[in-house]
């Protein structure tokens, strides 16, 4: 099976729990979250094969896809092809969004398929090769520290390096649910939707992946110092 | 009852998400607070969630969107042309097959005569 009609396969949605909310002790009906109120806007203009929507789409979640991309795959090349393919595959697929999940859950669920995919074929190709992610950009960095002096800049750089390393250096499924949460910050919810797995399984799974970054980190650190 | 350390170091994750009910937050701390081990596994566990979440992000410059509309673009020419490919061949022996089906039956009705 191509890794498209992979993708098509598995770019369905799932429902999340509808938002409800209390008012003078009485439970009233479901509640429309006003970002989801805007995706929907969108959604209903990219039905139209509204071309201006798609690329209103693609430059809303660009970032963050390729950013879980890059983690996932730890090679820039890779993930910006990736990333590309994502977007294509949802131009391709928007009409099987049935806008019962948030329309940023539904993407990042393709885009893990395809990140997934990706690593599969690269393993079996034997072509993967870790990319120098460690080359954090300088444009980030000085979006993430708004003033560091050129040695905290260096620091900070050489610390993202170290943590991205031991981000790449854990087993895939545990190094998705790190990036889902705390990288995206995404909800338990979101995440449940994301790897059809449930909320204990994540969480538990979230847990050991934690501890082993924890521990990656830690012998790093030990090592440095002797 | 008292938690153990293993028990202690299970619930990490839960503490650091806000995720532990009320009572079972208050016997986690109580054994942090005479563990010292426990203490320092819950810092370094904090402090690897927080440089985690300090990582600057990558960012894709402007030219992907139209990247992707080209390559959506061409993905939906070439389905459009497979299609056509795929269709071709059919459409072609239909429209010929209507003079061999007459010329075969004016063969039969000739052989039936003879």
């Amino acid at each position: 099976m191509s890794v498209d009609v992979a993708m098509a396969n598995d770019v369905r949605d799932v429902e999340p729990p509808p938002a409800e909310v209390v008012v003078g002790g009485e439970m009233a009906g479901p509640v429309e979250d006003p970002i989801h109120l805007r995706e929907r806007l969108l959604l209903a203009r990219l039905r139209r094969r509204d071309d201006r929507a798609f690329a209103e789409l693609v430059r809303l979640h660009q970032n963050r896809v390729y950013d879980l991309c890059c983690r996932m795959l730890d090679d820039r090349e890779e993930a910006l092809d990736v990333a590309q393919e994502v977007f294509v595959s949802l131009h391709g697929s928007l009409s099987g969004f049935r806008g019962e999940s948030r329309l940023s859950t539904w993407i990042f669920r393709i885009a893990k398929n395809h990140c997934l995919n990706r690593l599969k074929y690269l393993t079996r190709r034997q072509k993967h090769r870790t990319d120098d992610l460690n080359d954090v950009p300088e444009g980030d960095l000085a979006q993430h520290q708004p003033h560091p002096s050129p040695q905290e800049a260096l620091l900070g750089k050489e610390q993202a390096a170290r943590v991205q390393r031991a981000i790449a250096q854990l087993p895939e499924d545990q190094r998705l649910l790190i990036i889902l949460r705390d990288i995206e910050g995404l909800t338990y919810d979101e995440m449940v939707q994301i790897t059809d797995q449930p909320e204990g399984t994540v969480k538990s799974r979230l847990h050991r992946a934690r501890s082993a970054l924890a521990e990656i980190l830690s012998k790093g650190q030990q090592e440095e110092k002797s | 009852m008292e938690l153990g350390h293993t028990e202690a170091r299970d619930l990490f994750s839960a503490y650091v998400d806000e995720d532990l009910a009320e009572p079972e937050e208050e016997r986690f701390l109580e054994h942090l607070d005479g563990c010292p081990e426990c203490h320092q596994g819950l810092e370094r566990f904090e402090d690897t969630i927080a440089q985690v979440r300090g990582l600057p992000r990558h960012r894709l410059p402007a030219s992907f969107t139209r990247q992707v509309l080209r390559r959506a673009k061409h993905r939906n020419r070439r389905q459009r042309e497979l299609a056509a490919f795929m269709v071709g061949p059919l459409r072609v022996p239909v429209e010929a097959a209507f003079p061999i089906i007459l010329a075969a039956g004016v063969a039969v009705v000739l052989f039936l005569l003879h």
